[in-house]
């Protein structure tokens, strides 16, 4: 008897929430038109906001989604760190930059393989863009990013420092990272003929 | 006609890193191959070149200069006189321009943080062998960063895929072994052009980490390294020759991938 009666409460329950679930509807599907990927994701996660003090004092509030980019922010948070989390390290400026970074990727990719490819084109492309910067700023970003732990920004200022050093001479990459040469002449003439093996002999 | 734009060569210009590669190139193939080609070629070339005498200023390194000098050189030898001296007036200008540039970035007045021992590593991850042995140059703490083990083992495993590094001992200086085995594998010739076959896609492309640039060829052939071209090799593939086994410096290995390249 209990089995037959299920249709119909099936049917009257539907139809009572029917108002609420056209709403919901029309609300996810709405949030799911909008051009950036993953924002409707963000907007029904938890919005609860970290707040972070720099070294020259000022205060930065974002959401905790974007703060855990840092595994060290992350680390503070599961070990129940809840109030403003001090950041001895980092000046206002490379924080702005940081959390510049960290609000692009927060988004993760969607889940097909087409959608996949596109995103990660564009986010190449703004990679590229944000990493235009001065060597000063790139140098402070590389360390917030290794005393943070963010990975990927690491690894994207280690690469563009990286492609500076590429293909230059010593003496170009001393004048570019101002670095003093502490080698004695003989020491330097010994270093270089250590490493001859690699090069062309004809250049 | 094709295989001359196969080879990407005027692309490879405006990159950085390819840049005295690219010019190298024409260089080889002014000095080897010019009188051969066929019209058309010829001017697309010789446009190639005056390209390469304008992007000059972009390029902040020495070696692009000495290779933008090289190429100046094969210019002047080989090309009829008037487009000879179009060059060297491009040239010159270009020198000129990058002067200008050179000096005004002496001006800046930088005053950086010096980076940490893991962080010189992390960069250092990064960098082909030439770039890391001259950055062992650069100052001691540089010098003893590069020594890290983790930079060679990844080395072995770009450069040398097939070979097993289980015959190594600890204990043993990781760079030194990469000396050795480098100094076995590669003639002189080999590294310097810049330029791989890709057995899977069949085509010359420039050397990107020493695999294929095309993603789907990586996967296809396990992520093996390509065989190296020597800028000889290249004129010859451009030419559309077999090269002899009297090409002195090709190891046995790259004759006989050679018949290959014979489109």
């Amino acid at each position: 008897a209990f089995v037959e009666n299920i249709p119909e409460i099936y049917i009257l329950s539907l139809l009572f929430f029917s108002p609420h679930f056209l709403y919901l509807l029309i609300s996810v599907s709405v949030l799911t038109m909008d051009p950036i990927p993953g924002l409707s994701k963000l907007t029904v996660s938890s919005s609860k906001k970290i707040v972070l003090n720099c070294s020259d004092g000022k205060s930065f509030e974002i959401d905790e989604a974007v703060a855990r980019k840092s595994k060290l922010i992350a680390d503070m948070i599961e070990s129940g760190c809840d109030g403003p989390i001090p950041l001895q390290n980092v000046t206002g400026k490379t924080l702005e930059k940081v959390i510049e970074y960290c609000k692009r990727h927060v988004v993760e990719f969607g889940p097909s393989d087409e959608d996949d490819e596109e995103a990660a084109e564009k986010l190449a492309i703004w990679d590229a863009e944000f990493i235009k910067v001065d060597e000063e700023t790139i140098f402070h970003l590389i360390l917030a990013a290794n005393y943070l732990n963010i990975e990927g920004l690491l690894s994207l200022t280690c690469k563009t420092v990286a492609d500076y050093i590429k293909d230059k001479t010593p003496e170009e990459v001393r004048q570019i990272f101002g670095i003093e040469n502490d080698y004695t002449p003989e020491e330097e003439e010994a270093v270089r003929k250590e490493n001859v093996w690699a090069f062309d002999p004809n250049q | 006609m094709k295989r001359y734009q196969n080879l990407m060569i005027g692309e490879a210009l405006s990159n950085n890193h390819l840049y005295p590669f690219s010019c190298n190139e024409l260089s080889s193939i002014l000095n080897l191959g010019y009188s051969r080609l066929p019209k058309d070629l010829k001017a697309v070339i010789f446009q190639d070149t005056l390209s390469a005498f304008r992007l000059l200023p972009e390029m902040n390194t020495s070696a692009a200069v000495s290779a933008a000098n090289l190429l100046l050189k094969s210019a002047e030898a080989v090309l009829p006189k008037q487009k000879k001296n179009l060059a060297i007036a491009e040239f010159k200008k270009a020198k000129v321009a990058f002067k200008r540039r050179s000096k005004s970035h002496e001006e800046e007045d930088i005053d950086l943080p010096s980076l940490p021992h893991d962080i010189l590593i992390h960069i250092f991850t990064f960098l082909d062998v030439s770039s890391l042995l001259s950055s062992s140059q650069v100052s001691r703490s540089w010098n003893q960063a590069t020594y890290d083990d983790s930079l060679w083992r990844s080395q072995f495993d770009l450069h040398f895929k097939h070979k097993f590094l289980t015959r190594i001992q600890s204990g043993i200086d990781l760079r030194e072994a990469f000396k050795k085995e480098y100094l076995a594998s590669y003639s002189s010739n080999m590294l310097r052009s810049g330029r791989g076959y890709c057995n899977q896609c069949e085509s010359v492309v420039w050397l990107h980490n020493l695999r294929c640039p095309n993603k789907q060829c990586r996967l296809k052939s396990g992520n093996k390294p390509l065989v190296l071209m020597s800028s000889h090799q290249v004129v010859n593939y451009l030419l559309g020759v077999v090269s002899s086994s009297d090409d002195s410096e090709t190891e046995d290995e790259a004759d006989t991938g050679l018949w290959v390249f014979v489109l």
